[in-house]
């Protein structure tokens, strides 16, 4: 694209990355342990019709706000601890959020049999807790590395190591408590899936992360600001303490919902916004819209494999974003090595 | 655009000595106002203070009569840009998003057009407002316009500087704190900005800087302030402030000052 204005050459690749979410959508609509006509579909009474409508398409969905969520999420943390490590699954934002929510699920268990819980309370109950433990754990985190407006990136992993310890400690208790079909559900969590994707779970996500990733879009020149340090980006004319809380609060409740709904996914918002950043650079004006359609891209592949590898059983979705993550992860930190030594 | 500040008082819990105490000085426009002092005197303190990122314990700084703690970040941003010593950036990103930053106070992100605050900002926006412009302008300054589509990691140290120096006049102010700007920069280039920073004075500009080279300052400066255990030591015309026993108290070393015919300049020779 030499020779192109920039601004013609984001168009071009925002319009590529649209077309590749539209492509992988149909991929992943199309592909299944049961085969569509996708001539049947707007015939309700065929199977192809229910297994499109009420399975595919929900999930897919899902899918999408997940991947756009962790993507979006990964770009605005890495932006404000100023390093490409800081992604909420990596330090410990996303454990913890899986934690409140496990933990309200094998209590509301025991609750439900003492009082009876309105639905509506009882359906909001388990994102709520998932985003109060995550917001607990990312303001931890703050202040534990960042000293002087700079973050210690050293501290910041290791103290996501010793929050990690502690909500998988939380988890394993949890497991021991919990009854054969709670356990199920714990499992889910810690591994991630879209198995029980329906369409409350996408009004529910939608409704809360859309606003949420809209109101994080609006930070992006703050964040830009960042990018030189919090004392400049003060003398720029940006509410350094204010804009802070913003997005650690837009983070964790995005991160809380999307945890509630599909367990810990990682590794997702440490990759998508390093690829992008490689593409178009740090400008977060870019960084974070191509980061929600890049990450629902490689979240809607990475379901696709996860429900046709072992087909008709499926894999957790986190087995599989954990076996790309991994090794990206450890690529990344030799890339850093320098800057680590302690 | 002037500074003020009185009596400035700031100490931290651990420490027994202040790390100011009794500053008082003017930064006026027109002048291009030099900071001098040994290593720890507390020069980055007082711009801290100045630019109202550190709150010190008693006394006032305003511009134009204003308490500057009265005034939200954006509309401190109108009147004053301000460069600290050297910041890492971690990320790849253009040296002309780089400058972009210094025109956060021209966009509206954040502020409503109608709201009283975007008004108070905006009331220098030239009318034919541009940022491509705004940009190209700064970046000619300073001689990094050939640069403006590189990574800024892949610059040199004195290229980095001279980036941050157009971003900080990118932010378009009448008031300009910069601490240390020609620290990394070639002869050459420290001149080229120092005659930068007094033609930007002599357009009505108030200026501070902080440098090492006593000569430079006293070729370029029209005030001195010297600064010695956080304490003005002396704050006034160079030939005022800059001579041997001055020198001697403040730096611990001998000196003469002689007048350099050819540059029809004081000078100052370590003896």
């Amino acid at each position: 694209m030499h020779g192109m204005k920039p601004t013609a050459t984001r168009l071009v690749q925002s319009l590529l990355l649209v077309a590749g979410l539209f492509a992988a959508s149909i991929f992943a609509l199309s592909q299944g342990a049961f085969s569509i006509q996708w001539s049947g579909i707007l015939d309700n009474q065929t199977s192809h019709h229910a297994v499109f409508w009420s399975i595919r398409l929900p999930r897919a969905l899902l899918t999408i706000l997940v991947g756009a969520s962790l993507g979006v999420c990964g770009a605005a943390m890495q932006g404000l601890f100023r390093n490409p490590l800081a992604d909420p699954s990596l330090i410990g934002i996303s454990s913890g959020a899986a934690l409140g929510a496990s933990a309200t699920i094998v209590f509301a268990q025991h609750l439900r049999t003492i009082i009876e819980l309105p639905e509506a309370i009882s359906l909001s109950l388990t994102p709520l807790m998932a985003f109060l433990v995550g917001l607990l754990v990312t303001l931890v985190l703050y202040q534990l590395s960042s000293q002087k407006g700079k973050t210690n990136i050293a501290i910041l992993l290791l103290a996501g190591v010793a929050i990690q310890a502690i909500t998988g400690a939380g988890i394993g208790l949890l497991t021991y408590l919990a009854d054969n079909n709670e356990l199920r559900d714990l499992t889910f969590w810690s591994m991630g899936s879209f198995n029980a994707a329906n369409w409350t779970a996408v009004k529910i996500t939608s409704l809360c992360v859309v606003p949420s990733l809209l109101l994080l879009l609006t930070q992006s020149k703050a964040l830009n600001a960042f990018m030189i340090g919090e004392q400049n980006a003060f003398y720029l004319g940006i509410r350094v303490e204010r804009t802070k809380r913003i997005i650690i609060i837009l983070t964790a409740l995005t991160i809380g919902i999307v945890v509630s709904v599909s367990g810990i996914i990682g590794f997702i918002g440490l990759v998508v916004p390093h690829l992008i950043r490689l593409l178009v650079g740090a400008n977060h004006n870019f960084l974070l819209p191509f980061s929600a359609l890049f990450g629902a891209i490689l979240l809607l592949l990475a379901d696709t494999l996860a429900r046709t590898v072992i087909a008709p059983a499926e894999l957790p979705i986190g087995i599989i974003t954990a076996l790309i993550g991994g090794p990206f992860f450890l690529y990344l930190l030799i890339k850093q090595r320098r800057q680590l030594l302690l | 655009m002037k500074l003020i500040a009185k009596n400035i008082q700031l100490s931290v819990a651990d420490q027994s000595q202040p790390l100011l105490s009794s500053v008082s000085l003017q930064i006026l426009p027109g002048q291009l106002h030099v900071i001098l002092g040994p290593n720890g005197a507390g020069k980055s303190t007082l711009f801290a203070v100045l630019s109202g990122s550190i709150t010190p314990d008693s006394g006032l700084v305003t511009i134009n009569d204003k308490n500057i703690a009265s005034m939200a970040p954006i509309e401190l941003s109108s009147y004053r840009a301000v460069l600290p010593q050297a910041e890492q950036i971690a990320f790849s990103i253009n040296v002309r998003e780089v400058i972009e930053l210094g025109l956060y106070r021209f966009s509206t992100q954040g502020l409503c057009r109608r709201s009283s605050a975007y008004q108070q900002t905006n009331h220098d926006k030239p009318n034919n407002f541009s940022i491509d412009n705004a940009v190209q302008a700064a970046a000619e300054k300073f001689m990094v316009n050939h640069l403006l589509d590189r990574d800024y990691l892949t610059l040199s140290g004195g290229e980095k500087q001279r980036v941050h120096l157009a971003r900080v006049f990118a932010q378009n102010c009448d008031l300009i704190l910069l601490d240390e700007p020609i620290a990394a920069l070639d002869l050459a280039h420290q001149f080229h900005v120092l005659e930068q920073l007094k033609a930007s004075a002599k357009e009505g500009k108030a200026i501070a800087v902080v440098i090492h080279d006593i000569n430079l300052a006293l070729r370029f400066a029209d005030h001195i302030t010297l600064i010695k255990d956080g304490q003005i030591h002396a704050s006034d015309r160079p030939d005022h402030v800059i001579n041997s026993s001055t020198v001697e108290n403040v730096y611990r070393i001998k000196t003469e000052i002689y007048r350099d015919k050819s540059i029809n300049c004081m000078q100052l020779r370590v003896l």
